[in-house]
This record gives C-alpha cells, structure tokens and sequence, in this order.
C-alpha cells in the first residue's frame, strides 16, 4: 500500500512539475494584439519541429496578412539569444486571424516575442521531449435511474465517473508501441432503494498507456494499464454502506478487435441518425492478492470482459456486455467461476419525446433533450463483481449524460 | 501532391477523420444535417475517456498522408457536453491544421 501511494505522489508530483502553461503578456497598444500563443509540436512527413502559433484577435485582411507574413516584423528570443525564423504560414483558406511561426525553437524553453514594438513572453514549461500534456481535464460522468421489476429493490441510480487527471502525448517517441500517458481516476457503483450498492462499487486509480493502429482504414485502440483498486459491498449486518471487500493492485491489457464491427456498420442507417460503430472490446483483468478492511486476505483473481453495442437505430442501440472471473483458491461460501453477462436495449429519448407529454417539459425543450437522455431495459444475469452475488434482474430506467 | 488547405477540402477531411473512427456522417444523412450533433452523445460512454486521444491520432492519419499531406499541430481537443461535431470542426480541427 505504501509503495502505491508513494509512486502516486511522485507521479502527480511530476504532472505539477511538468505542467505547461502557453500564455502571453498583452499590450494594450500593440495593432496585433495577440489572444494566444501556442508552443506545439508539428509533424510533417519524417520531420519532427516546434512552432509558435499566433492567434490575432480578429481576421487580418490581406494587406495585414502580408504585413505579418515577413519574418523581419517579427522577432524571437530565447534564454541563448535570438531564434531565427525560418518561415511563416498563415493557414488563409481557413482562418484569417492565426498564424505559424517556424523556427529553430527549443523545447521547455520560455519565448520573448517582439512584434510592432509590442513583447509578448511565451511559456513552455514542458520539461520533457516536448511533449503535450493536460490537467484535470476530461472527466466524464453518466447517470442513469432505473426501475426493477423483477428483484426486491425498487429502484437504483446507477453512477459511472471517469476524470483523467493526468496526460501525456508520447507522439515525440513516435517509435514506441504506445502514443498516450492517462492518469486516471474512475468509480462505478448502482445504489438502490434498499440504500445499498447492488453490486458494490469499483474505484480505481490507474496509469493507462494507449496505443492506436490503423486497419483497413479504420483506428484502433489498444491499452495497457497497471493501478490500484477499492472494492466495496454494504455490510448487511452492520449497514455499513462502503465496506470495502477487496483492496488490491491490478493490471490489465485492453483491445479493439478489427472487423467485429463491419456487419453493424454495414447495416443501412436511418437518416439522422448518427453514432460510434463499436467493435468488440476485449479485456484481460489480473487482480493481485489483495486484503479487505479486517485485513483478511483476498486471492488473486483474472477477469475476462468482452464488451460491444450495435446502435442499429435510434430506438434500438443494443449494448452487450460479459464478465468471467476466475478466483486463484477457492473462497468459503463462493464461487471459484463466476459469469455474467448482460444485455442493454437503449432508446434515444428524442424520439420518444411525442409520447410523454406533461413530462417531456420535465426534460427541457426539445432542443434540450435531443441527443442528451437515453430510455433504456437491461437485464443482467450471474455473478458480478466486485460482489458475485447470484442474480437475474430485469429493470427499465433514463441515462443521462452531465 | 497535397490538396490545397481550403474550408471545403478541411470539411471533407474532417468527415474522413469521424469515418476513421467509425462516425459515419456521410451515411447517416451528410454534413449539414448533423453538424450540431454532441460528440459525448454520438460515442459510446465506454469510449469517452479516450475520444481526444483518438480524435487527435485519427486527424494525424488522414490528415498529414495523400491525398492531403498537411501539417497538424498535435494537440487534443477539448471535449464537453456542449461540443458538437461543428464546434469541433471550428474551434479545434480547423485551428491545428497549417
């Protein structure tokens, strides 16, 4: 435990440190007032270089335009001296109010730029490789309600959050396996009516290394990630409602299976109706002896997970998901194979939205709701983890996305 | 020979991006009709979390090889509720594109 919150602190100790901030200092009087300045990195071919982007605060004309495009108007200095500039670019066919400038900058080195008599101070405290890096940013949470029919509880609100709260782009080692760095913090649970976890929870903090090919013109992801884990069961003899059952590290290997998805994507599409066509998501899930909050140990555990949706109209998107977890011993009172497997019918509200009348007013103008809520019925059969306990439930619900 | 940066080659380039990640914008009606559909609601929640990373590596592919051959500053977009396939094209393709 010690080792994972030491190697934590020292990530996000390092994410502080290495954290780029690209801004300016404005001069009121300057005629090119510049809004941002962006230090990036650009690929082109086998080249590899840096360029200050310039963003105007309004669309140049041409006689600006021309102004701007002569590298003698503009001067650059680091901390060794000036930067020639080798070339600027205005990408017109586009935008009138941005600019490129090339040159021999350097990475994780702060920029004065001088233009009209104006200086603007460049910042890139990215410390390694020029790579691009985000905080914070990214998080993505969905709530669902949903109604049992076929169980005690009456109902569940059904919670998944995901911050990414740390990135970074590898794409200066271009000729490593992986492109991307995530950090990130995840939690998913189901609470019910009968005010416990319906499954328990999983709470996760993970690095995730990501990696994309391309097959037959189509990208593909692949993930590798290693992290730490909290699982957590209502204790029904106490109404402790987060006793966490198992606390140990996990590793696992994520892949996009190419062509799975090209008999959906084939299907003829409703006009109007857009989304993602899935392929079929595999995961291989080590988890690590582990210990609960008594101290009792866990055993290790491997979990096979497929997931994938069909969305083959707006009033059917089919979603499919299945779990297999094998337990390295046997635990008293439990299973040693566990399955489950659940099926997911969902509706785009929006094209219920004629049917629910006084209610729909509830969700907001049509506008509104469009694209934002989902009805959906799911049934769930097995085992699932984090408390394998053996169900078969059906229920109805809404999902939304905040 | 690399095309010529202009809005138009930029939209077409943009819907080979969405078709690479497997949006398919042209069969589902085309451009105009659903410019103003929300990235987090056309994409499954299973993919959210990597949908900059995937954006980004997806414009690189298209984007910096024939028929096209720019250059692409690489840097994610930023993704929220409110950001529709047209903000993105605005705000972010538009703008890492030289």
């Amino acid at each position: 435990m010690r080792v994972f919150y030491l190697s934590l602190l020292v990530i996000v100790g390092f994410a502080f440190s290495a954290l780029a901030i690209e801004s300016v200092e404005l001069h009121e009087d300057s005629p090119a007032i510049l809004e941002t300045v962006n230090k990036a990195k650009s690929k082109s071919g086998e080249s590899t270089y840096l360029r200050v982007t310039v963003r105007f605060k309004k669309d140049l004309n041409e006689a600006q335009i021309e102004h701007y495009s002569d590298p003698g108007r503009w001067r650059v200095s680091g901390r060794d001296g000036d930067v020639v500039i080798t070339d600027i670019q205005f990408a017109s066919g586009l935008h009138k109010d941005q600019c490129f400038l090339y040159g021999d900058f350097e990475a994780g080195k702060s920029l004065v730029l001088m233009v009209d008599q104006a200086e603007y101070v460049v910042e890139d405290k990215a410390q390694d490789h020029e790579n691009t890096f985000s905080f914070g940013t990214n998080y993505d949470m969905q709530l669902g309600l949903r109604r049992f029919t076929s169980i005690e509880a009456q109902g569940a609100l059904d919670y998944n959050i995901a911050i990414s709260i740390m990135k970074i782009n590898l794409g200066n080692f271009s000729d490593i396996l992986f492109d991307d760095v995530d950090l990130k913090l995840a939690s998913t649970g189901s609470f019910t009516t009968e005010d416990r976890f319906q499954h328990g929870t999983e709470s996760s903090g993970s690095l995730n290394l990501l990696g994309y090919y391309d097959f037959l013109d189509e990208l593909y992801e692949f993930q590798a990630s290693g992290g730490f884990q909290f699982d957590t069961a209502t204790d029904t003899l106490t109404d402790e409602l987060l006793h966490v059952v198992n606390q140990h590290a996990t590793g696992s290997l994520q892949l996009e299976i190419p062509l799975t998805n090209l008999i959906v994507g084939s299907f003829p599409k409703e006009r109007g109706f857009l989304r993602m066509t899935s392929p079929l998501v595999v995961s291989g899930i080590y988890h690590a002896e582990g210990e609960d909050q008594d101290k009792v140990t866990v055993p290790a555990r491997k979990d096979l997970r497929i997931w994938t949706e069909a969305p083959l109209s707006p009033l059917f998107i089919l979603q499919f998901e299945a779990q297999w977890c094998s337990w390295d011993k046997e635990i008293p009172g439990m299973d040693r194979d566990n399955r489950y497997l659940e099926f997911t019918w969902a509706q785009d509200l929006d094209r219920l939205k004629y049917y629910l009348g006084p209610l729909s007013l509830l969700l907001g103008s049509a506008e509104e709701m469009r694209n934002k809520y989902f009805f959906y019925i799911r049934y769930g059969a097995g085992q699932k983890a984090p408390l394998f306990q053996d169900v078969e439930e059906t229920s109805f619900g809404f999902a939304m996305y905040l | 020979m690399a095309k010529e940066l202009t809005m138009e080659n930029a939209k077409a380039a943009f819907l080979d991006v969405l078709a690479k990640i497997r949006i398919d914008v042209e069969g589902a009606g085309g451009w105009d009709l659903l410019s103003e559909k929300k990235i987090l609601v056309i994409t499954p929640l299973e993919f959210h979390d990597i949908l900059p990373n995937r954006l980004l590596q997806s414009v690189k592919s298209v984007c910096q090889n024939e028929p096209y051959s720019w250059d692409v500053v690489e840097r994610d977009p930023e993704i929220n509720d409110d950001t529709t396939l047209q903000s993105l094209f605005d705000d972010w393709f538009t703008r890492i594109l030289s």
